[in-house]
C-alpha cells in the first residue's frame, strides 16, 4: 500500500540563542504506533515535541522540516497550524495541575476545544465531553464537566489532560512525560488508559519520557536522544535486547534493576549543554569507547537493513 | 458567604475603633487649642471681659463635651458616635455629619473620575506591556508608571494647573464648577445631579473642572505594573500552550489569559481604591476642590477636633469596605478563592 | 569552643576511613498528626501522616523506606531530624534518647544528617562550596580555622568534585554535582546516621547511578548508617539491607529486600511491584493491550 507517514519529522533543528537544543533530528512515526523519545534532561526530548506543534517561543528558531499526513507544517500559516492542533496532533502536558484553565470549569474548556474544530451545536459537543470523560474512566462525568480543575484529585486531573487532547480526535498524541509527576500506581493507571483509548481510536503515540522502564512497557518504536541527536533508533526489543550506540548500553546498565544482581554502572560526568553548531559527538566525552574520530564530526546516520538507525562511528556489535 | 462578610464586618468595627483612639488622642496632643482660637481676649474692660471669656469658653467646653479627662471624653464621644452623632463643628457650627454628607459626594466624584484615568491609562500600557514584552511599548509603558508613582501628587496637580491653566488657559485653576452655575440636589454627586436634571452647562462645567484633578489622581497609572506582572505571570503557564495546542485562536488564549489576570488586578484594584480617596486630600487641596479632603486639611488647620475625627471614620470605613468588595469579587472571579467557610 | 573540642582523635587522618563508625538509629511507636481544614469555624480535623512507626536500623547498614506521595515517609525523615515535632514516640541515635516534648541533647543535631531531594533548593546560592561545606564545622566548633580549611578540600575531592570547586556557587553545577555537594556538607559534621530523602529522584538516570555508587562507597569506608527514602522500588531493593514498606504513615511491611523483589505479602507491597515499569520489553506486565502487541510481535 503507498504508505504515508503519519508525520515525518526531518533534520529538525532547534535553538534558544546559542544553544543548540536539537540538531537535526528525524525520525518518521505510523499510524497507531506508539513512538518513544526517550532522553535525559537537556536531550532535547520537549523541544522536539513542541516544535512539531510549533508550540516553542518566538525566542527558538526552529529549521528543518515537519510533515504530518505529508503536509509541511513547520512554519505553515497560523490557519494551517491551527487546524492540525487539537484535530490532527493532541498534545498532553507533563503537569495536568497548569495544564488546565485555573478559572474555568472543565466543561467549557472541552466544550470549546471541540467547537473550534467540529461543527456542532453546544449541546453535542457537551455530550461528547462527557462520554469522552466516561472513556477516561472518569466517574462521574457530569459532575465532572461542572467541576473547576483544582476541585480534581491529581489522577482525576491528569485524566482530564488526556480527554482535553482527544477531544477532537486526533490521529497523533503527543504525550509529554505525562507520569513522570504521579505515583507508580497512578502512573500505571494513566498510562494503561492513555494507551487504551489511543488504541481503541486508532491514534498514534509519541511518549516523550526520561524513563526506559515506561519505555519498554508501552513503546513498538524508540528513538534515544542525547545532546539533541538521535543516537540510535530502533525497535524497542531490538534496543533493549542489543543496543548499537554505547549511550543506549551505559543507559541500560545505569538502570537499578529489581531483582538482577548486576552491579549497576553510572556513566560518568553529566548531561551536555550544546553550545554553538555541534562539531561532535555529544557524547564522546562520557563514552569509554570514544576516540579522536568521534570529535571530528556529528557521525552520520548509519541504517540497517531491517530500518535500526544510529549515530556513532564505534557502534557495538549485535550480540546474539 | 453572609458569614464571611459578617466577619469582616466585625473586623471592620474592631479597625475603626482602632482608627478612632488614634485619631482622637493624637490630635489632642497636636500644639494648639481650638477654644484659644475661639476665645481670644480682645479690648475693653479686660477684668470682665476675661472672666465673660472665661465663662463663656467653659460653657462652650462643656457644651461640646470638652471637660472632664480625655478618656472620658473618649468614652463620651464613643457612645454619641454608637448613637449616630459624629458632633458639631466647633468653627462652623453645623453638625458634622450634615458637613461629611455634603462633601462625601465630591470627593467620589473626583476619586471615581481618578480611577477611570487610572484605568484608562493602565489597561492598554500593561496589556501591551505584557503581550510584547520588553518591546518598546512595554519599557515606555513600565517607565511612564515608574514616574507617575514617582513623582508627588501635589507636585504633578501644580505643575499640570500650571501648564494647563496658567501657560495655556484652556481648563480652570480650581473649584468644582464655575461661578454662578449651581445644580438641583437629588442625589449629592454634581456631576450624575447635572446630567439627570439635563443641566448641561453645569455637566460640562464640571466635567472641565474634574480633568486635571481626576489627571493628578490617575496618572499614576498604579495598576500598570500590577496588571503586566499577572498577565505575565498567566502567559507563562502550560494551560496557555495547552490551549493553542487545541487549536484555539490567539484572541482566544489573550483573553483566557485576561480572565486569567482579573482576579489578582481586582484585588489590587480594591486596596488602591482606598488609597487613592486618602490621595484625595492633596488633591482636593490642591484644586481647591470642595471635598472631604479638602474639608479634612481645613478642619485640621483649626484644630476643629469633632470634625477631623468624622472625617477620619468616615475615610476608614470606605478603604475597609473598598477591601471587602474587592475580596469579595476576588471570589467570585477566583473558583480557587472560598470566601465562604467551608461548610 | 572548649565545651566542644575538634574530634581530631575521629577523624584524625585524611582519609574518610574506619575511624569513624556510624551508630543504630532506632524509631519507637513515633506518631504525627497534621491539622487539616480551616481553624477559624472549629472544623479543624487532624489526620495521622505517621502512625505508631518503629525502625531499628543497625549500624553500618542501610534501611529503605518505600511508599507513594503522601505516604508519610518524607515527615519521618523531618521528625528523625528534629526538624518537626514528634507527637510522641521516640527516636534513639547510639544510645542518645531523643522522646516527644522534651528538650534534645547536645550534639544530637550533628550526629543525623538529612540530604534533601531537591539540592538547588537546599544550597544557599549566594554561598560558594567552601562557605556552604565549612557552615556546619563552625557551627559545632568542631575544628579550628586551618583545620577546616582542610577538612574541607578534603570532603569536596572525597564526593568526587574537582578542587576549583571550592570557589564556585551551586547555580555553576550540573543537579549531580549539586547532591555531591550536598552530601559533603551533611558529612562535613561528622555525622553517625544520614537520613536521605529522596537523594537521586530529580536526577537523569545516568548521574542517580553515580551518586548511589557514591553513598555506597561512602558507607564501605565509614561505617555510616542511612536511612533511604525513596518511591523507586528499584533504587531501594538494590542499595537497602532491609527495606519497610510505608503507606498512610504505617509501614505495613518489613524484611529484607525479597520482599519487593519475590515475596511481596501486603497487598500495597503487591501492588507497588506490579506497577513498577519493568525496564525489559519482553516482561510487558502492565499494559493489556500493549501485551498483545507484544505477543503478536513474537
Amino acid at each position: 500500500m503507498i504508505d504515508t507517514p503519519l508525520l515525518e519529522v526531518n533534520d529538525l533543528s532547534v535553538r534558544f540563542g546559542s544553544v543548540a537544543a536539537v540538531s537535526s533530528v528525524s525520525f518518521t512515526v505510523r499510524s497507531g504506533e506508539v513512538f518513544g523519545v526517550v532522553g535525559e534532561s537537556g536531550a532535547g526530548k520537549s523541544a522536539t515535541a513542541k516544535a512539531i506543534i510549533g508550540l516553542l517561543p518566538q525566542s527558538a528558531r526552529v529549521e528543518g522540516s515537519v510533515r504530518f499526513r505529508g503536509e509541511e507544517i513547520r512554519g505553515a500559516s497560523d490557519a494551517t497550524l491551527r487546524k492540525v492542533r487539537g484535530a490532527g496532533i493532541g498534545y498532553v502536558f507533563q503537569d495536568a495541575l497548569t495544564a488546565l484553565d485555573p478559572v474555568r470549569k472543565i466543561g467549557v474548556q472541552l466544550i470549546e476545544s471541540l467547537q473550534i474544530h467540529k461543527d456542532v451545536s453546544r449541546k453535542e459537543a457537551a455530550k461528547v465531553a462527557e462520554d469522552l470523560l466516561g472513556e477516561v474512566q472518569i466517574k462521574d462525568p457530569a459532575r465532572c464537566m461542572s467541576s473547576f480543575p483544582h476541585q480534581l484529585s491529581g489522577g482525576m486531573r491528569q485524566r482530564v489532560v488526556i480527554a482535553a487532547a482527544l477531544i477532537a480526535d486526533p490521529a497523533l498524541i503527543i504525550a509529554d512525560e505525562v507520569t513522570s509527576a504521579l505515583d507508580v500506581t497512578v502512573q500505571r493507571r494513566v498510562l494503561d488508559l492513555l494507551l487504551k483509548v489511543c488504541a481503541d481510536r486508532g491514534a498514534a503515540v509519541i511518549m516523550i519520557t526520561h524513563d526506559l522502564g515506561v519505555v519498554a512497557q508501552t513503546c513498538d518504536r524508540v528513538a534515544v536522544l542525547y545532546g539533541g541527536i538521535v543516537a540510535e533508533e530502533a525497535d524497542v526489543f531490538d534496543l533493549f535486547d542489543a543496543p548499537r550506540h554505547p549511550y543506549t548500553k551505559a543507559l541500560l546498565q545505569s538502570m537499578p534493576r529489581i531483582g538482577e544482581d548486576v552491579p549497576f554502572v553510572p556513566i560518568p560526568g553529566s548531561a551536555i549543554q550544546v553550545v554553538g553548531k555541534l562539531h561532535s559527538c555529544p557524547f564522546a566525552g562520557r563514552c569509554s569507547y570514544a576516540t579522536q574520530e568521534c570529535l571530528v564530526d556529528v557521525p552520520p546516520v548509519t541504517t540497517e537493513e531491517d530500518g535500526r538507525q544510529y549515530r556513532c562511528v564505534h557502534a557495538l556489535e549485535p550480540v546474539s | 458567604m453572609t458569614k464571611f462578610v459578617l466577619k469582616r464586618l466585625a473586623h471592620t468595627v474592631i479597625v475603626l475603633l482602632g482608627v478612632s483612639v488614634m485619631v482622637f488622642f493624637l490630635i489632642r496632643y497636636l500644639p494648639g487649642d481650638p477654644l484659644d482660637v475661639l476665645f481670644t481676649q480682645g479690648s475693653g474692660d479686660e477684668v470682665t471681659a476675661a472672666d465673660d471669656l472665661a465663662e463663656g469658653r467653659r460653657r462652650f467646653a462643656e457644651g461640646i463635651g470638652m471637660v472632664g479627662s480625655l478618656p472620658s471624653q473618649y468614652l463620651n464621644f464613643l457612645s454619641e458616635i454608637v448613637q449616630g452623632d459624629l458632633g458639631t463643628s466647633i468653627f462652623r457650627r453645623i453638625p458634622v455629619s450634615t458637613l461629611i454628607a455634603t462633601t462625601l459626594p465630591l470627593t467620589l466624584q473626583l476619586a471615581i473620575a481618578g480611577q477611570i484615568v487610572n484605568i484608562l491609562l493602565s489597561l492598554p500600557l500593561g496589556i501591551v506591556g505584557a503581550l510584547k514584552q520588553n518591546s518598546i511599548w512595554d519599557r515606555g509603558g513600565t517607565a511612564f508608571a515608574l514616574i507617575g508613582t514617582a513623582m508627588p501628587n501635589f507636585w504633578q496637580g501644580i505643575m499640570l494647573i500650571l501648564i494647563f491653566a496658567v501657560w495655556w488657559p484652556i481648563l480652570p485653576v480650581s473649584g468644582v464648577m464655575d461661578l454662578g452655575l449651581s445644580v438641583e440636589h437629588i442625589t449629592g454627586i454634581p456631576i450624575v445631579d447635572a446630567f439627570v436634571t439635563g443641566n448641561w452647562p453645569a455637566f460640562w462645567s464640571i466635567i472641565r473642572h474634574l480633568i486635571l484633578p481626576a489627571i493628578t489622581l490617575g496618572a499614576s497609572a498604579s495598576l500598570v505594573r500590577i496588571l503586566r506582572s499577572s498577565l505575565l505571570e498567566v502567559k507563562h503557564q502550560d494551560f496557555m500552550d495547552a490551549y493553542r495546542a487545541r487549536g484555539l485562536r490567539e484572541r482566544s488564549v489573550t483573553s483566557h489569559m485576561m480572565r486569567n489576570a482579573l482576579p489578582t488586578t481586582v484585588v489590587i484594584f480594591g486596596i488602591r481604591l482606598g488609597a487613592i480617596i486618602g490621595g484625595s486630600v492633596v488633591v482636593e487641596t490642591v484644586f481647591a476642590y470642595q471635598g472631604m479632603g479638602w474639608l479634612l486639611i481645613n478642619a485640621i488647620n483649626q484644630r476643629d477636633y469633632p470634625l477631623i475625627q468624622g472625617i477620619v471614620l468616615t475615610f476608614t470605613v470606605f478603604t475597609v469596605l473598598a477591601n471587602l468588595l474587592s475580596d469579595i469579587v476576588h471570589g467570585w472571579l477566583d473558583p480557587r478563592v472560598k470566601v465562604e467557610a467551608k461548610t | 569552643m572548649s565545651e566542644n573540642p575538634p574530634r581530631t582523635e575521629l577523624m584524625g587522618s585524611s582519609e574518610f576511613t574506619n575511624h569513624h563508625l556510624g551508630r543504630t538509629l532506632e524509631v519507637r511507636n513515633l506518631v504525627k498528626s497534621f491539622k487539616v481544614g480551616s481553624e477559624s469555624f472549629g472544623k479543624a480535623e487532624r489526620i495521622k501522616a505517621v502512625d505508631d512507626v518503629s525502625l531499628f536500623v543497625p549500624a553500618g547498614t542501610t534501611m529503605g523506606l518505600v511508599g507513594e506521595s503522601g505516604s508519610g515517609k518524607s515527615t519521618i525523615a523531618r521528625l528523625i531530624c528534629r526538624l518537626l515535632e514528634p507527637d510522641s514516640g521516640q527516636v534513639l541515635v547510639d544510645g542518645d534518647e531523643v522522646t516527644a516534648g522534651t528538650k534534645i541533647p547536645k550534639g544530637y543535631a550533628r550526629k543525623v544528617q538529612i540530604v534533601f531531594q531537591d539540592p538547588t533548593a537546599s544550597l544557599n546560592p549566594r554561598w560558594k562550596v567552601r562557605r556552604l561545606v565549612a557552615e556546619g564545622i563552625r557551627v559545632h566548633g568542631l575544628r579550628s580555622r586551618s583545620e577546616t580549611k582542610e577538612r574541607v578540600a578534603e570532603l569536596v575531592s572525597l564526593v568526587g568534585l574537582p578542587e576549583h570547586a571550592l570557589d564556585r556557587y551551586p547555580h555553576e553545577f550540573s543537579g549531580g554535582q549539586r547532591q555531591r555537594i550536598a552530601i559533603a556538607r551533611a558529612l562535613a559534621v561528622e555525622p553517625e546516621v544520614l537520613v536521605l530523602d529522596e537523594p537521586v529522584s530529580a536526577l537523569d538516570v545516568s548521574v542517580q547511578a553515580q551518586i548511589l555508587v557514591l553513598l555506597q562507597e561512602l558507607q564501605a569506608a565509614s561505617g555510616l548508617t542511612y536511612l533511604l527514602i525513596a518511591h523507586d522500588l528499584a533504587v531501594v531493593e538494590r542499595f537497602c539491607d532491609e527495606v519497610a514498606v510505608i503507606e498512610s504513615g504505617r509501614i505495613v511491611e518489613a524484611g529484607d529486600p525479597e520482599i519487593i523483589h519475590s515475596r511481596p505479602e501486603h497487598p500495597y507491597t503487591k501492588a507497588l511491584v506490579e506497577a513498577h515499569p519493568v525496564p525489559d520489553p519482553h516482561e510487558r506486565t502492565m499494559y493489556v493491550h500493549a501485551q498483545d502487541k507484544a505477543e503478536v510481535a513474537e
